[in-house]
């Protein structure tokens, strides 16, 4: 009985500093994801899978050579917090939850090569993000899977200017 | 052949340090990118996807303090029993992973992973052996815990 009593005073130390620290830290999640935007993209999978012709991936060496040559625009789908302490230079911001803010959206030239990035790692926003490009009419989405953290931890040059 | 209490002891603290130590660490590097924690719990595909944000804030902060429950002593066992209830569930959802044929970085120790490159891995037959290791470790310290408590009994007068 007193084991179970002290779990319960652990998941709710737990709870009450899981739920304040991420109500109270800048780019804090919310609390459900959102929940349609995956379900509207036709095709997901497919594209998820490669076989789409539009959507691909890239790697670090891809990437650098791309913003070195100025070839691409970089879109970061991280939250605004994030990308204001630090994002790559001349990054657009676009935060895959705020996919639908339209004035966003037009800042990506449809017709560019469009880099996508988001922390790295596991990080799936990039991949949700380039899908729903795809399916809005932007033909050449490119993922760039390393992302932020590994941008960051190859020495790149990077910027911390706040979002226009 | 018993131990000496001293070399017990230190054993104890030895295995507790080396539980807390992981939870932590691996509480922390979740704690640092809730956002990649939660695309891990959506690629295991276990939970609807809008339900994956809600783990990803809490299940952290839950080792956090279970971790330090271990170590600090008053809700100890709570904090093993804890302890012992994440890593059975952690076992279990890898090995039903790997019977989907679902690949994935186990993403135990969150964006410290790609710092120290021991830590990092896909669910496979290491990930859980490592869980099956620390959860022996939680049985043997409930064992432990549990001679000490009945210890801090008092006897009852009228035996």
């Amino acid at each position: 009985m007193t084991t179970l009593r002290e779990m319960a005073w652990i998941g709710l130390l737990g709870l009450l500093l899981g739920l304040t620290i991420n109500a109270l830290r800048p780019g804090g999640l919310a609390l459900t994801a959102p929940p349609d935007l995956d379900n509207r993209v036709a095709g997901a999978d497919t594209l998820a899978a490669g076989a789409g012709d539009s959507l691909a991936v890239i790697d670090f060496l891809e990437a650098e050579a791309l913003f070195r040559k100025e070839l691409a625009v970089f879109v970061d789908s991280r939250d605004e917090g994030k990308f204001s302490a630090g994002h790559i230079p001349d990054a657009l911001l676009m935060p895959y939850e705020d996919y639908r803010d339209g004035l966003r959206r037009m800042l990506v030239p449809k017709a560019a090569l469009v880099v996508i990035y988001c922390d790295g790692g596991d990080c799936e926003l990039s991949h949700d993000l380039a899908r729903l490009l795809v399916r809005d009419g932007w033909r050449r989405v490119r993922v760039y899977e390393g992302g932020w953290e590994e941008w960051e931890s190859m020495g790149m040059p990077i910027s911390t200017e706040e979002a226009g | 052949m018993t131990a000496s209490p001293r070399l017990r002891l230190a054993a104890v603290w030895a295995v507790r340090g080396v539980l807390a130590g992981l939870f932590l660490l691996a509480a922390v590097g979740k704690i640092l990118n809730p956002d990649a924690f939660a695309s891990v719990i959506r690629k295991f595909g276990v939970l609807p996807r809008e339900w994956t944000h809600l783990p990803a804030i809490l299940l952290p902060w839950i080792e956090a303090v279970a971790a330090v429950a271990l170590l600090a002593g008053p809700w100890r066992r709570g904090g093993i029993a804890w302890l012992a209830m994440l890593l059975a569930g952690f076992i279990g959802l890898f090995v039903w992973a790997m019977a989907q044929g679902i690949q994935v970085d186990c993403g135990c120790f969150g964006s410290l992973e790609i710092y120290v490159k021991l830590l990092a891995g896909d669910v496979g037959p290491g990930s859980i052996l490592r869980n099956l290791i620390l959860l022996a470790g939680c049985a043997w310290l409930w064992r432990v815990e549990s001679v000490v408590t009945r210890r801090q009994v008092p006897a009852d007068p009228g035996t």
